[in-house]
């Protein structure tokens, strides 16, 4: 609760005009959305990717609340692998297609999509249908395939991961909202969004090389956050992730997670998927309860407000 | 004439440009459409007989035994490309250095060269033949020279259109392999622009063969001795140095069918003619000794073939770390079939088939060789395979991509960090796309990698992914011969009906 705080002190101060407000619209986007919120995370189930969005945006109240007009927005989904969408190792496109028209209807200047890919990266944009349906839906695919796109940032909270090389739109556009796949990971035990932030990073080998599951932690710290995780689980993979080898690893589950508290949504998703897998527990992809102890959001749920619809 | 003349220069330039963009389109749009063009190639046809393209030899020695050598200058890139550099170079010499004049044949080096390049081709090695063919060196001159300068404009205008073009990283390239490509570039250059197609009437080994088959043309370029004022016209606008205007010679062995000196002749002397009927003049004395010879060779090398698939070549080295790509069949058969074009290098999306500089031993440099430092190969992709024009790779589908088997990842726990600093780490099974690769209990809920070899096609996910420093804690070893890995299991699972959760 400390950051809300945080940010509802920083939104009442620039309200009063007691402090000079720099003109970062993202601390003011989130700060009066935290004002304001209601609720904390909505979680809906039963419907197509398109529908449970529209269901859970709106009980979030509206894209609006986080993306201004012309403000220059990235999505980043999980674009990591060369499979086709049924083998739900990529965020589902008609999702990722669902937001990127919800940010231009809200007035956004520009919509960029991309993602730091682990199989070439062409083939990935490409064959996991993200390419054509951002396209279609007017948004932009970006390059993210060579060190340049990349810049070094601190990350002073970070234990083990004291600084990264983030992807300058990242850095350079206004907002940018995280849109993972929910799937089982078998070096991080779970890739949801917090996994999902190391494909807006360049240099990840050194996280493997230097406790994967507290780097992941640290870089929940970074300072520019998303303005929203929403989490794809459409189609769950249940085994065999992050890449999956056949459909047979892949469960129908038809749901989504919205919340703008990245350690708190990965909480409530991980339950979900403890429902497929009772070994997943939050002590076992332990870099959420690490997120925790680095004050990146809270794994205490039962304590948020959140909206469960059913379509 | 000179509409024939005017066919090949267009011809000519049209096709030049296909196969230049082969190598040097970047963006890969044009793949399936300029490909092909490769098997049209006289020295992949050939080497590529048995698996295809034995149609495509018959077409090339047949339109040879009609026009002569039309190959060396409508379908040879070296051999355009030469002409493109003595039309520019003319501009630069002066009126006299410009002519050419009569040259004598160098038999002994042109039968030579071609009769030792098919004897190392029947001992298994097309190692000699790589460093003469010229289709195979204009393909390493355009894939290492000129896709690297396509790729520094490109990068250019990645700098300018961020938002258009993509940057491509320059370790895509080895640094050797352009050494290789600069150097051929700078002799063929050098040579062409001094005597014209020196090249082709000295070292290169297919105008050597196809030169005797062209001494059995239906149609040649010959000269009239009632119309010819000897003026000498011809032998200086022959690029060849193969028209003797003194003697009214012409070297038909020695002619690539450029048709210049039809063009220039006042008195309709010289032009091509139908000249079956007339018995071949053996311009020198003894070479049908050698096309005997070579034929003779030739034939032998093809029953040696199809008799001894693998002749097994005990000073071969025997490095595990050289892969040969998919398709390969075996370091054996790549080092029979490849002259080393670098098509496969120049298609591969990933760029980890790169040319091999020591890897295979001093009889495979050029050659294709697996590189995990910088990528993998993609589990579904199947390109360099379809590119090869000589058979070196064959084609593979899609499913049996997934079950051909070059290597064999190796763990090592010993460099492993999940031994080491007992943290997660996972990222070898990450990228393992047949979960040959998979993780198991270690201890205190930390997994570590193991390998079922049975699973694993070596495609080197794993190894290029492996964080360990300095020594990998996983690579690859390779198939000396490529084998076939075991299809993964489908396990399958019950649908689950689920709620919420929390």
């Amino acid at each position: 609760m400390e950051r809300r705080n945080f940010l509802k002190s920083l939104a009442l101060g620039s309200v009063a005009g007691a402090l000079p407000w720099p003109p970062n619209t993202l601390f003011a986007a989130q700060a009066s959305a935290a004002a304001t919120e209601t609720t904390d995370l909505v979680a809906v189930m039963g419907g197509e990717p398109e529908a449970m969005y529209a269901k859970a945006i709106a009980a979030m109240g509206g894209i609006g609340r986080y993306v201004q007009k012309g403000q220059r927005v990235v999505v980043k989904p999980n674009i990591g692998w060369d499979k086709k969408p049924e083998l739900a190792a990529n965020t589902n496109p008609l999702l990722v297609a669902a937001i990127v028209k919800d940010c231009l209807s809200a007035g956004a200047a520009e919509v960029g999509v991309f993602d730091h890919t682990c199989d070439t990266w062409l083939k990935c944009y490409k064959n996991s249908g993200i390419e054509d349906a951002v396209k279609a839906a007017g948004g932009r695919m970006l390059f993210a395939h060579e060190e340049r796109y990349y810049r070094d940032v601190a990350i002073p909270k970070g234990k083990r991961l004291k600084s990264a090389k983030v992807h300058e739109a990242i850095l350079d556009y206004d907002v940018w909202i995280n849109v993972p796949v929910l799937k089982n990971h078998n070096g991080a035990k779970m890739s949801i969004s917090m996994k999902n932030t190391m494909g807006i990073v360049w240099d990840r080998g050194f996280w493997h090389a230097n406790d994967l599951q507290q780097c992941i932690a640290d870089f929940a710290t970074f300072r520019k956050k998303p303005a929203l995780n929403i989490v794809d689980a459409y189609r769950v993979m249940t085994k065999n992730g992050p890449q999956g080898r056949s459909i047979s690893d892949v469960q129908l589950a038809k749901a989504l997670f919205i919340a703008v508290d990245t350690v708190a949504v990965d909480t409530a998703a991980l339950k979900f998927f403890a429902q497929y897998n009772s070994k997943m527990t939050l002590e076992e992809a332990s870099h959420i309860k690490l997120g925790e102890q680095l004050k990146a959001g809270t794994t205490d749920i039962d304590r948020l407000k959140i909206q469960r619809i059913k379509i | 004439m000179k509409g024939l003349r005017y066919f090949r220069i267009v011809f000519g330039l049209l096709f030049l440009v296909a196969v230049t963009g082969v190598f040097v389109d970047i963006s890969g749009a044009t793949t399936g459409l300029l490909t092909p063009l490769l098997k049209w190639q006289f020295v992949p046809a050939m080497l590529g007989a048995a698996t295809g393209s034995a149609g495509v030899l018959l077409c090339l020695l047949g339109l040879t035994l009609v026009f002569g050598r039309v190959y060396c200058s409508f379908l040879c890139p070296a051999g355009i490309f030469q002409d493109v550099v003595t039309t520019v170079a003319k501009l630069f010499k002066s009126k006299r250095s410009r002519r050419y004049t009569y040259a004598r044949p160098h038999r002994w080096l042109r039968y030579g060269l071609l009769t030792a390049s098919l004897a190392a081709l029947l001992l298994g090695e097309a190692a000699l033949l790589l460093w003469l063919d010229p289709y195979s060196n204009y393909g390493r001159m355009a894939e290492n020279v000129f896709r690297a300068g396509a790729t520094g404009l490109n990068n250019i205008g990645a700098s300018a259109f961020p938002e258009t073009f993509y940057r491509i990283s320059y370790t895509t390239f080895t640094w050797g392999s352009i050494a290789v490509g600069a150097l051929f570039l700078a002799v063929l250059t050098g040579l062409s622009a001094w005597r014209g197609r020196l090249y082709c009437n000295t070292v290169c080994p297919v105008g050597s063969l196809l030169g005797l088959v062209s001494k059995y043309a239906l149609f040649r370029v010959g000269i009239r001795s009632a119309a010819c004022t000897h003026c000498r016209l011809c032998e200086r606008s022959c690029k060849a140095q193969c028209v003797d205007g003194r003697t009214e010679q012409l070297d038909v062995s020695r002619c690539v069918q450029c048709y210049t000196c039809t063009t220039v002749c006042k008195s309709h002397a010289i032009g091509l003619r139908f000249g079956y009927a007339r018995k071949p003049r053996p311009v020198q004395a003894g070479s049908r000794r050698l096309f005997l010879a070579s034929a003779g060779m030739l034939a032998s090398a093809a029953v040696a073939r199809a008799w001894l698939p693998h002749p097994h070549l005990q000073w071969r080295t025997k490095n595990t770390k050289a892969i040969a790509p998919p398709g390969a069949q075996s370091i054996d058969h790549l080092k029979q079939h490849c002259t080393g074009c670098h098509a496969c290098v120049a298609k591969c999306p990933s760029k980890v088939v790169r040319p091999a500089l020591g890897e295979y031993g001093l009889d495979g440099v050029m050659m294709p060789v697996m590189d995990y430092r910088h990528a993998f190969c993609n589990y579904t992709c199947t390109e360099c395979s379809r590119v090869c024009p000589s058979g070196a790779l064959l084609p593979l589908t899609e499913d049996a991509k997934k079950t051909t088997q070059i290597g064999k990842a190796m763990f090592k726990a010993e460099n492993c960090i999940v031994l080491i600093d007992e943290t997660d780490c996972g990222a070898c099974d990450e990228h393992c796309p047949t979960k040959a690769v998979h993780m198991v209990d270690f201890r205190d809920g930390l997994l570590i990698p193991e390998v079922d070899t049975s699973l694993c096609i070596g495609c080197g996910g794993c190894e290029y992914i492996c964080p360990g420093r300095p020594d990998k804690a996983i690579v690859v070893q390779a198939n000396p011969t490529h084998l076939t890995a075991h299809l993964p299991p489908d396990e399958k699972q019950e649908a689950i009906e689920v709620d919420f959760g929390f």
